[in-house]
């Protein structure tokens, strides 16, 4: 019998199930699990209606999406809560999602756990930028000026 | 009629890639793909290999990707298949040759669900455990698996990651963590909880459409998540 080692064609990243640490339950996969489910239905709602407003109902009004466009809306405690939510829902989900395509195809630890931290860090950091502009947005402000304006 | 068949060959003792290969096969409409490939090997090119063993869909050796979706080779067709077929191993799996994979991934997350009822308490009678006819139908549907990895191996998630328990695990912890007789459902929910359990199931819905005995798999999914919750495991 000829004994030539070929490569396999597929490299398991996880050969053997066998010799991993003793199964654990993770709460903190389950709260997520869940998470990705409700927030995603939710989802659905608040961007369908985000995007009616924001594409169809303008054109049909003949409006146009300006800084008085947005003092409007925001003047009204429900549009805010409408959006922090859609901003806060769309952000962790679509964070997550990533964090767990990661772990699907980054099998290297010390490179998935890099991945993972910057993602963490930088969709922090945007999350908070864009909650802390629906939270602080004062509607009696004038626009702003500046080279977009 | 005449069938080309398509199968993608790999011989890992030349090739460096697999390679797709063509045949013409005489078939009747009520043919199955099996019969097909069975004429390849033993009329066209005797190096064709696959497996096969009861060839009447109650095993579960043949699985195979035809026309893009896992079935049964010894189920599937002619008729349903069309003039034009494509054949190739089940995915995320090593490739050993053709049609074959080495199927050791699948059975390690089965042994680990340990797929057999425990209990070392005497029956009352002394004799048998009894259950009601509604105990019962709680594991009637994944008591059905046939372990022919069509689910595990058409989930996404087991192809990126074969460390994911799969679908096919799941099912068969199922059947004995809803058993009212067996006694190890608190192990069990354990490794269902893990990380790599089923909190990994992206519920695409894949291997409900890839199982041969249309076994509701994410409604078993699903079963255990809320008996995980129920046991009180976080």
């Amino acid at each position: 019998m000829t004994t030539t080692t070929r490569r396999p064609r597929t490299i398991y990243t996880n050969p053997s199930r066998a010799a991993r640490p003793k199964p654990e339950a993770s709460g903190r996969e389950r709260f997520w699990w869940y998470f990705m489910r409700l927030s995603g239905l939710a989802l659905v709602f608040l961007a369908l209606g985000h995007m009616f407003i924001m594409h169809v109902l303008v054109e049909l009004t003949g409006g146009e999406i300006d800084f008085a466009f947005v003092q409007s809306r925001w003047g009204t405690p429900f549009w805010r809560i409408y959006d922090f939510l859609l901003l806060v829902l769309a952000f962790v989900h679509g964070a997550n999602g990533a964090r767990i395509v990661i772990g699907d195809y980054v099998a290297n630890r010390t490179a998935r756990n890099f991945l993972i931290g910057s993602l963490l860090v930088v969709s922090g950091i945007w999350l908070i930028l864009g909650m802390a502009v629906i939270v602080f947005f004062d509607p009696n402000t004038a626009p702003p000026v500046g080279p977009f304006s | 009629m005449d069938v080309q068949l398509r199968i993608r060959r790999y011989n890992p003792e030349a090739d460096d890639e697999p390679h797709w290969e063509e045949y013409t096969v005489p078939a009747e409409p009520n043919d199955r793909v099996l019969d097909l490939l069975h004429h390849v090997k033993w009329y066209q090119d005797g190096t064709l290999t696959f497996r096969r063993s009861c060839a009447h869909g109650v095993c579960g050796s043949d699985a195979m990707l035809i026309n893009g979706r896992n079935r049964l080779a010894c189920e599937y067709l002619v008729k349903d298949a069309g003039p034009q077929i494509t054949v190739e191993a089940i995915r995320g799996m090593a490739v050993l040759k053709d049609l074959l994979v080495d199927m050791e991934p699948f059975w390690e997350s089965y042994r680990q669900v340990k797929p057999f009822l425990v209990n070392d308490e005497i029956p009352v009678d002394g004799k048998e455990r009894r259950q009601s006819p509604a105990d019962r139908d709680r594991f009637e549907d994944t008591s059905r698996c046939i372990l022919c990895a069509a689910c595990t191996t058409a989930c996404p998630v087991f192809w990126a990651d074969q460390s994911y328990v799969g679908p096919a695990a799941i099912v068969n912890a199922h059947r004995f963590i809803v058993d009212s007789r067996d006694t190890a459902k608190e192990e069990r929910l354990q490794i269902m909880a893990d990380p790599d359990g089923v909190w990994r199931c992206r519920t695409t819905f894949n291997c409900v459409e890839a199982c041969p005995r249309d076994i509701k798999i994410t409604r078993a999914i699903l079963e255990v998540t809320a008996e995980i919750g129920k046991a009180g495991l976080r």
